[in-house]
């Protein structure tokens, strides 16, 4: 229970001082896993895929974990934003996997895991639309927010000239990287749209 | 009872509609079955509303998990296996479950089986008490099945004998409140509506009884005619301006309903020489529907189980127990790729690829 009560805070501070490993995960586009060292990358394994992620992931999470489960400090979560069905199973996987090793479980935008660099990032969410957030040095400073997918807006402001980059994967090695780095905590999964569902406006007729 | 202190101490997790079910059993004993319902989101809708059931699976998951824990005195350190629901069911319902079930389970380094839903609705007789007895007919009605099982080994013998071939039962007590103005879930106001009215008031169709139906689908249900024909009954009382007689046409629709469920259940006994029937899933809650079965089982000499209703509702516990007992057969995990299987035969007990 102590994880959970534990404050944003002390989190932070233990995901930057304690030198645990962390794993990451992130199911947002395809299935990306990755363990973190300080700075190293010791695992890292994705697959493309678009779909599949909770039959990827359980190899992926076993091969990640050997001889490594003693050492992992904090379990990093993608939290989206991405297709609903298969960001879940990222999700609740790690949240399970935290649960199961003791540690606390982090999650982060998953467009801090496509450029430590700075630009506007926009990923696929399916229905002819695009997620964009601008990511400065690593870390998400604006968004993530929908557009048309022919008509995502161009950076303004501050931002304005920022490079675009349309990512077709996501980094898990790179959420762990921004945590240590202070990415924002993100709680809830990141749909950006409501659940699919309309009140019934009452019964069809039968009768003819 | 108590179980050998060598059973397995079995975690499952089920998430195959709207119910976030994580139990803990020791073998055939049951040490927790905690159940988060996301029951009235769905309210409004009128049905179970899969992207809501999915997203409530993900955040009621871990607080469940830990919950179930609380409840069994147990710690992680306890658990020997962990099982999920791997189907049927709904795939993004289902994939919340397997997903957390990997993470658990990896992180601990146990062994993880991925286990069949309609299974587990038999299973969970084990967890009340007494031994189940095998060969049995169980009859599964929920809001999303329907089926007919012959059961001649839990763990590697479960026949389908029939099922739903469009509404299941549950969802057409939904579909019928709605039409009666009634609220969701159906089956408890349908229940409501209809004290006091008469069961015989309106001759509602049972379908799939007639004797051309015999050969293909003596033992398939059909719940769509029988909801179309309230729906025409209500709009020819609409039209000449009566008053709808909500008892009467509550109770006869009842009454269609179970009728079928347990005249088909206890035909599959006759046929097959089997003297026993197990009843499971949510619609058991429905008090005529026991009570018809009883009568019946009575008369025909089959003896009746009815599960406690907490394990005959979708629970983790019933998936624990199956788990329990692959463990205690010494049969391999589910290996690390396996998938969320939304229309998983009933044969299917465990998913193996």
């Amino acid at each position: 229970m102590t994880q959970q009560s534990m404050t944003q805070q002390s989190m932070t501070q233990q995901a930057a001082t304690q030198p645990g490993m962390v794993l990451a995960i992130d199911t947002s586009l395809g299935t990306s896993v990755a363990v973190v060292d300080g700075e190293t990358v010791v695992f890292r394994e994705q697959a493309a895929d678009t779909r599949r992620h909770a039959e990827h992931l359980g190899g992926m999470l076993e091969r990640a974990l050997e001889g490594r489960r003693e050492r992992i400090g904090l379990v990093v979560a993608g939290m989206g934003p991405g297709a609903f069905t298969g960001l879940r199973v990222g999700i609740a996987a790690a949240r399970a996997a935290a649960l199961g090793l003791g540690v606390p479980c982090r999650g982060v935008a998953s467009h801090t895991g496509v450029t430590s660099g700075s630009a506007q990032v926009t990923t696929d969410v399916r229905r002819k639309e695009r997620a964009w957030s601008i990511v400065v040095d690593g870390l998400v400073a604006v968004g993530p927010h929908l557009a048309p997918a022919d008509d995502v807006p161009p950076p303004a402001g501050e931002h304005r000239g920022l490079e675009r980059i349309d990512a077709e994967a996501i980094d898990a090695a790179l959420l762990a990287l921004a945590v240590a780095r202070g990415a924002a905590e993100v709680q809830q999964a990141l749909y950006l749209r409501e659940a699919d569902a309309v009140p019934t406006a009452g019964p069809k007729r039968v009768s003819q | 009872m108590s179980a050998p202190a060598a059973a397995p101490v079995v975690l499952g997790i089920e998430t195959s509609c709207d119910e976030t079910g994580v139990g803990i059993v020791r073998g055939t004993e049951l040490l927790a079955n905690r159940i988060a319902s996301s029951m009235e989101l769905h309210a409004r809708f009128g049905g179970v509303v899969p992207e809501i059931a999915a997203r409530a699976h993900l955040e009621a998951m871990e607080p469940t998990i830990r919950a179930a824990l609380d409840d069994a005195r147990l710690t992680l350190d306890d658990l020997d296996a962990v099982a999920v629901t791997a189907g049927p069911g709904l795939a993004g319902a289902l994939m919340v479950g397997i997903g957390a079930a990997k993470g658990l389970a990896t992180a601990r380094e146990l062994p993880l089986y991925g286990v069949n839903h309609l299974v587990g609705h038999v299973a969970a007789d084990v967890l009340s008490g007494e031994p189940l007895q095998l060969p049995t007919i169980a009859l599964l009605v929920s809001g999303g099945h329907t089926s007919l099982l012959l059961v001649r080994d839990l763990a590697g013998d479960v026949e389908l004998l029939g099922e739903t071939i469009d509404d299941a039962a549950g969802e057409a007590f939904d579909k019928t409140a709605r039409l009666l103005g009634l609220s969701y879930p159906g089956g408890p106001s349908i229940d409501a509506a209809a004290v006091g009215g008469d069961p015989r008031a309106i001759a509602f169709p049972r379908g799939l009884t007639a004797p051309k139906d015999r050969q293909k689908h003596r033992w398939n249900f059909s719940f769509s005619g029988l909801k179309t024909s309230v729906a025409r009954h209500v709009e020819r009382a609409e039209a000449a301006g009566e008053a709808l007689p909500t008892a009467d046409v509550a109770a006869s629709f009842r009454e269609a309903v179970v009728e079928v469920l347990i005249a088909k259940a206890l035909d599959a006994c006759e046929a097959h020489g089997i003297p026993r029937l197990l009843l499971g899933g949510g619609v058991v809650a429905n008090a005529r529907l026991r009570e018809v079965a009883t009568e019946r089982c009575a008369a025909a000499g089959v003896t009746l189980r009815i599960p406690p209703l907490e394990l005959c509702t979708d629970n983790g516990a019933m998936i624990a127990a199956v788990g329990a007992m692959l463990v205690a057969r010494g049969d391999a995990p589910s290996p690390a790729g396996f998938a969320a299987e939304s229309t998983l035969e009933a044969s299917t007990v465990q998913v193996t690829q």
